[in-house]
């Protein structure tokens, strides 16, 4: 593989508007298809997670954040594994993950195996769909359209994550690499244990399969 | 008619490797790659370029910061909307030097650089083609309320509104049903608008015959009334809601009517008023301060949240990213874990009790002041040519702290208004002769010749008189006050944690990186205006406006209306409005319209009424929490059409209380008051809510994206240039979605412009009739105001209106009997564009040359917060900051206002500790079994009413995770109660259980689901401000919406009016007792202040 595309979130960032959700709907049109809600999927979604709130009584030590959480295109998705009709594979130019949509049979079994719930259902179409890192927007030269939308720049796109190197363009197009923020992809922690906290995987399940995504909670 | 849904389906798109046309050739590279060709889903994007996509740039209105947008439009048909990358307010330019990025050099590619619009400003695209749309306009044939209704024409509507006949020959009198199956004429109420015109008004020709007023209806027969309280023009109210819209001024001034409906007093005016008398000294609505975010390093906020409808979402949330990146340190100061709160935690995390906002100020202040740790330079400097002789930096904003009062009259001292006196260093006493420094240009008085904490005989300093009422609240010392100002607002610590911040907070401000807000936190209670200018006080004691960030305020709005152009013949309107607010007073405090004690309240009882309902003197900003039970009382006179724009959504204000059910209709009809009340009441709206379900005739409207408009306030941190060299950045609203017809109406040569959902008019329509016949969808509501204009044949519509008035639009651009009026002032006053396509596509001038040569002093220029244009490369410059921020004049901590009326001289002060006051001033406690405070909020991704039945916003709604991973994902839809988990053991609620709420304005109560969460301080709990709405879709089916919404394909979303909102279970105030707790001062209502109980429910 030559390289691997993948989302960095700056979780100190996000704010949780959840802009990313909606321009993603807006740009993949996963917006209902019959009724109020038959045939909606969300790509994206903006976790809420505040550890702990049952039972702490410190609110003002109560931990609450947000992780725009998509599709990871996994090193090695569990989802592509599970298949059965072998509909899901990795793409060799940049490990995107794609769904074969005429060969998908809808047995939901890519949902369940995926630690993130990253395919979605389409009950009208009954097929799996989920984030395509907006490929069509790629190959036009144009950010995924979350990251092109998200307010506070905490989603950002990085076209190679297999190289933590400071000279790897991370930065927003409009800004260079690395800045004031920090944002240089050693900043972004990638381990199991991070993103388990954050997103909450099993870090038992799929613990080989490293998630193409950083996170930046310092 | 468009169908973007059945489009989207029919269209489904299936993409082949070897697709080679247009910008799919990269795309078939990369399929390569795979052996069989991938294959897009059910939902394949939409095309990016080609000859149909169009790009369009616009200003948002999904919330009022009017980011700008670019639509992307195909064939017709919005497919997405992106930000508007010339927008100053939403692009990656602005504010990237302040981040440390580099600010590009040139906006080469806007179509592939789009800027960042929110949740909301995605999902406008939901909001023009949502399956709820009203599309035809319909008249009631049931009782209000009942869903039922008839299909009826634009002239029909029309005729019965303006004449109350459903033709326009007056001989058939419009019917509607009253509720107990009768009927009832609208000419038989007086209701129509002809009847409502004053005869003899100035430029009104007196309706005659049938279409005359009735004898002794122009006012009300209550007793106490305020005789003089208006022309009987008044007895319209026409107006918006939070929308603005281009000619509703228009309408009002040439009807004559002062009554509109502002939401401000459900919505800041708490936070407006405080600003008014406070950096003015008196009642003029000139600041909109609000903390700035790109200088400060250390930032209070006060139950302020940039990510909870606090405008403009979108450059604070993003500029405060930056400012807790680069380092900068955020206080918050919540009794929940806002979304703000969640960046802070511990000791930059303030939980303090309900309503002690201004205790907390108050303590702050008190350390300020014992530690001598303000800033002494500006508190002493009399005028700013003072502190410029100190400093050598412009300056232009002083503050009154140096001035002395007489406390022996509460009024400040030294003859005339313009002069204040001061006390001299040399002697102690007053200089000989008045001293004017009271004026910006008021000549140098050296510091070291002023004192700032003395007194002569009954003369005191403002800053001694905060100093001794800081005192006095503990009796003993300034540093005591400390401690039981702690204890207060629930601090435990003796107050070792408030010196701490005080002082962190005085050390952040010595190098000028302070500010502090409170908006929509502080104050949204009914001590809330008094709160409000303690927090001022902080901001003045530490001068955190002389420079960049710190308190920044705009030049001033554009407005919601661009103004009547004075139609000849136009009618002068006077009188009290229904609001009963300043405008009925005058500034010293005597009414305009009868005499105190008679006609308002007593003087003997000040905190005591005589009239029917309470007067707001001191407000500006209405009170729309009671206009509508004003109105049912007819007070102070009878309202008798009210003509509702926009969706102002005027039943669902506050504490109408519902059933168990969430069913509040009977209530809301109940508050209606009968149908001879208020006889006619007429929605202009997109979608129907809950008021547009109870009037008798709903008229459907076009969206933002369908229509020309301008920027109402535009964003108090951002002027946007109006007129300026930056004019068209996002603050220009323009149809995206539209055609465009050359017409003719009675031989009068027009241009139309419409909604994709109206058949496009053509041709010549020989009448006005067949000209608004002609219409059979949403119409924008200069339309809809020309319409009724020219029925009635009011000043300022219909050929020649402005010849000879001096405001002449032009040849052939005048209000002729075109629709025309908006799109012709649109161009008037931004003349960059041609013609009646406004503004060039990328809708701005100058740039992006503005930003060429970075670095240029003189080139390099952008506005920036405050209105300031600035060089992005000098935000950190040692002196480029100073005096920058459009902020000039002074700054008041103390009111001789608000001594002159009915309040006590503590009034006066920033240093008044209120607990939860009812609307006389007075304390009120609901019983003790309802022991938990009620909080809401706003998320960002519903701002107003009309985002409720927006299905994209609607399904982000959801739960906190408890932990990672051990929850399901999909937690949309489900709004729930949130309860402290102390709070829920001791009531045995758990986690997702059944609850009920109530109040000691809803007994019944209301259900909700309980979410446990620590993010709750223990004695509150929170519901979200947006759902358990009975209207706005989420019921279609079994009410009959299927005739006339615009999908009828598509069922309710029963997440609308799932779970509860705080609207169902807050308190009226007791006194009135049909509107919210309301501040006394500001009108403002206090939505944080209910108290309620929680109690689990089976199942």
């Amino acid at each position: 593989m030559a390289h691997q595309a993948g989302f960095l979130v700056d979780i100190k960032r996000c704010s949780g508007c959840k802009g990313c959700v909606n321009a993603c709907k807006a740009e993949n049109n996963t917006r209902p298809q019959q009724g109020a809600f038959k045939g909606s999927v969300d790509y994206r979604r903006v976790v809420f997670t505040s550890p702990g709130r049952l039972t702490n009584t410190d609110t003002r030590n109560q931990s609450r954040f947000f992780v725009s959480t998509a599709c990871y295109h996994c090193t090695n998705p569990a989802c592509m594994r599970v298949c059965p009709a072998r509909a899901i594979y990795k793409r060799g130019t940049d490990g995107v993950v794609l769904i074969r949509y005429n060969m998908c049979v809808g047995c939901r079994s890519c949902q369940f195996a995926c630690p993130y719930s990253a395919p979605r259902f389409n009950s009208v179409a009954r097929k799996m769909q989920k984030c395509t890192l907006c490929q069509h927007r790629l190959a036009a030269g144009l950010q995924p359209a979350c990251v092109q939308t998200c307010v506070t720049k905490a989603l950002r796109y990085k076209s190679d994550m297999t190289h933590d190197s400071s000279t790897m363009s991370v930065a927003p197009p409009d800004g260079p690499p690395g800045g004031p923020s920090g944002l240089s992809a050693q900043n972004f922690k990638r381990d199991a244990a991070t993103y388990a906290a954050l997103v909450g995987t099993s870090s038992t399940k799929h613990s080989q399969t490293l998630p193409n995504v950083g996170f930046n909670n310092e | 008619m468009i169908d973007v849904f059945n489009r989207r389906i029919s269209r489904r798109t299936f993409l082949k490797a070897s697709a080679a046309a247009g910008g799919t050739v990269a795309a078939s590279t990369m399929f390569a790659q795979t052996a069989s060709a991938w294959t897009y889903g059910e939902s394949a994007p939409d095309d990016i370029s080609g000859a149909n996509v169009k790009w369009i740039r616009s200003s948002c209105m999904m919330c009022n910061s009017n980011c700008g947008i670019q639509v992307k439009v195909v064939s017709g048909v919005v497919e997405k909307i992106e930000g508007n990358p010339y927008s100053c307010l939403n692009n990656d330019v602005f504010g990237a030097a302040v981040s440390g990025e580099v600010v590009p050099s040139t906006i080469s590619n806007p179509t592939t650089k789009g800027a960042r619009i929110c949740a909301k400003g995605n999902a406008g695209i939901m909001t023009m083609y949502s399956p709820y749309r009203l599309m035809k306009p319909l008249k009631r044939n049931g009782a209000r309320g009942a869903n039922s209704w008839e299909q009826i024409s634009w002239l029909m509507a029309i005729n019965n509104i303006a004449y109350g006949y459903d033709d326009s020959t007056g001989t058939n009198e419009t019917t509607l049903p009253t509720d107990s199956g009768g009927t009832y004429t609208i000419r038989s109420q007086g209701a129509s608008l002809a009847q409502i015109r004053e005869p003899g008004q100035s430029g009104v020709t007196p309706p005659t015959g049938a279409n005359a007023m009735p004898v002794g209806d122009v006012h009300s027969t209550i007793p106490n009334k305020p005789v003089t309280g208006g022309m009987a023009a008044n007895r319209l109210v026409y107006g918006s809601g939070r929308d603005q819209y281009a000619t509703i001024g228009n309408f009002r001034g040439n009807f004559g009517t002062k009554n509109g409906t502002s939401h401000e007093s459900f919505c800041n005016s708490g936070w407006k008023i405080s600003q008014d008398h406070s950096f003015t000294g008196s009642y003029g609505w000139k600041c909109a301060l609000q903390a700035g975010t790109d200088g400060p390093n250390y930032m209070v906020l006060l139950g302020a949240d940039f990510n909870e409808a606090w405008v403009p979402h979108v450059p604070l949330s993003r500029w405060n990213a930056d400012f807790r990146r680069r380092g900068g340190t955020l206080v918050t100061s919540e009794v929940r874990v806002s979304q703000a709160a969640a960046k802070t935690s511990g000791t930059t995390r303030l939980i303090v009790k309900p309503g002690t906002d201004g205790a907390l100020c108050n303590a702050i202040l008190a350390r300020w002041i014992d530690q001598a740790t303000y800033a002494s330079d500006f508190l002493k400097s009399l005028n700013p040519a003072s502190l410029t002789a100190l400093d050598g930096r412009p300056h232009t904003f002083v503050s009154d702290a140096a001035l002395l009062v007489d406390t022996a009259t509460g009024f400040k001292a030294g003859a005339g208004a313009a002069a204040r006196e001061y006390l001299d260093n040399g002697t102690g006493v007053p200089p000989a002769g008045p001293t004017a420094v009271d004026t910006v240009a008021g000549a140098a008085v050296p510091q070291s010749q002023v004192v700032l904490d003395g007194e002569d005989g009954t003369k005191k300093t403002v800053f001694r008189l905060i100093k001794e009422a800081l005192i006095a609240i503990s009796g003993t010392t300034l540093d005591a006050t400390v401690t039981t100002l702690a204890g207060e607002c629930g601090f435990t610590d003796g107050g070792t944690e408030i010196r701490a911040l005080a002082d962190a907070m005085a050390a952040a401000a010595a190098t000028n990186k302070l500010a502090v807000d409170g908006y929509r936190g502080v104050h949204a209670h009914t001590n809330g205006y008094q709160a409000m200018r303690a927090m001022w006080a902080l901001n003045i004691f530490q001068d955190t406006f002389n420079r960049i960030g710190g308190v920044v305020r705009h030049k001033g709005a554009p407005g919601t209306s661009l103004g009547n152009p004075s139609a000849v013949g136009a009618p002068a309107s006077s009188g009290a409005k229904l609001t009963r607010d300043t405008s009925g007073y005058n500034e010293d405090g005597t009414t305009k319209y009868g005499t105190e004690g008679v006609d308002y309240y007593t003087a003997a009882d000040p905190r005591g009424l005589t009239a029917p309902r309470r007067w707001f003197p001191r407000t500006k900003r209405g009170n729309m929490q009671d206009t509508v039970a004003s109105a049912v009382d007819g007070y102070p006179y009878k309202v008798k059409a009210w003509i509702l724009i926009g969706g102002p959504n005027v039943l669902y204000t506050s504490s109408l209380g519902r059933d168990a059910d969430n069913n509040h209709t009977d209530r809301l009809k109940e508050t209606v008051g009968g149908v001879y009340k208020l006889p006619l009441l007429v929605a202009h709206t997109p979608t129907m809510d809950e008021t547009a379900a109870h009037c008798d005739y709903v008229l459907p409207a076009v969206t933002y994206l369908e229509r020309w408009g301008a920027d109402g306030g535009g964003s108090p941190l951002i002027h946007h240039g109006y007129g300026g060299s930056m004019s068209g950045l996002g603050h220009i609203r323009r149809p995206v979605a539209n055609w465009y017809a050359n017409i003719t109406i009675a031989a009068n040569a027009s241009r139309a412009c419409g909604s994709p959902f109206t058949t496009p008019l053509s041709g010549a329509y020989a009448t006005v009739d067949d000209y608004i016949d002609a219409w059979d969808g949403p119409v924008l509501e200069d339309d809809f105001s020309i319409f009724l204009g020219l029925k009635l044949g009011l000043p300022g519509y219909g050929v020649g209106a402005f010849t000879g008035s001096g405001a002449d639009l032009g040849s052939g651009r005048g209000l002729n009997t075109s629709h025309f009026t908006a799109y012709m002032w649109h161009e008037r006053k931004f003349t960059a564009g041609a013609d009646w396509t406004g503004l060039n596509n990328d809708g701005s001038t100058g740039e992006p040359d503005e930003f060429a040569g970075a670095g240029d002093a003189t080139n390099d220029r952008f506005l920036f917060m405050g209105g300031r244009w600035a060089d992005p490369t000098d935000v950190e410059h040692a002196t480029a900051g100073w005096a920058k921020n459009g902020q000039s004049g002074r700054c008041y901590l103390y009111l001789q206002q608000n001594a002159v009326n009915d309040y006590d001289a503590s009034d006066n002060l920033p240093i008044r500790i209120d607990g939860v006051i009812n609307v006389n001033g007075l304390p009120y406690a609901a019983a003790a079994e309802y022991d938990l405070n009620l909080i809401t909020y706003k998320v960002g991704w519903h701002t107003q009413s009309r985002t409720t039945e927006n299905k994209w916003l609607v399904g982000l709604t959801g739960r906190d995770r408890n932990a990672a991973g051990t929850e399901p994902n999909d937690l949309h839809g489900y709004p729930s109660i949130w309860i402290h988990p102390t709070a829920a053991a001791a009531r045995g609620i758990t986690d997702g259980c059944n609850v009920l709420i109530t109040s000691s304005s809803n007994s019944v109560g209301v259900k909700a689901k309980a979410q446990v969460t620590a993010n709750v301080h223990e004695e509150c709990a929170v519901l979200d401000h947006h759902y358990s709405r009975r209207w706005f879709g989420s019921v279609i089916p079994s009410y009959n919406y299927k005739t006339w919404a615009r999908d009828t394909s598509v069922d309710g979303d029963p997440r609308i009016s799932s779970g509860a909102t705080y609207t169902s279970v807050s308190e009226a105030d007791p006194l009135l007792g049909d509107c919210g707790l309301t501040d006394p001062i500001s009108a403002q209502l206090g939505y944080n202040d209910s108290k309620i109980k929680v109690e689990r429910i089976y199942p």
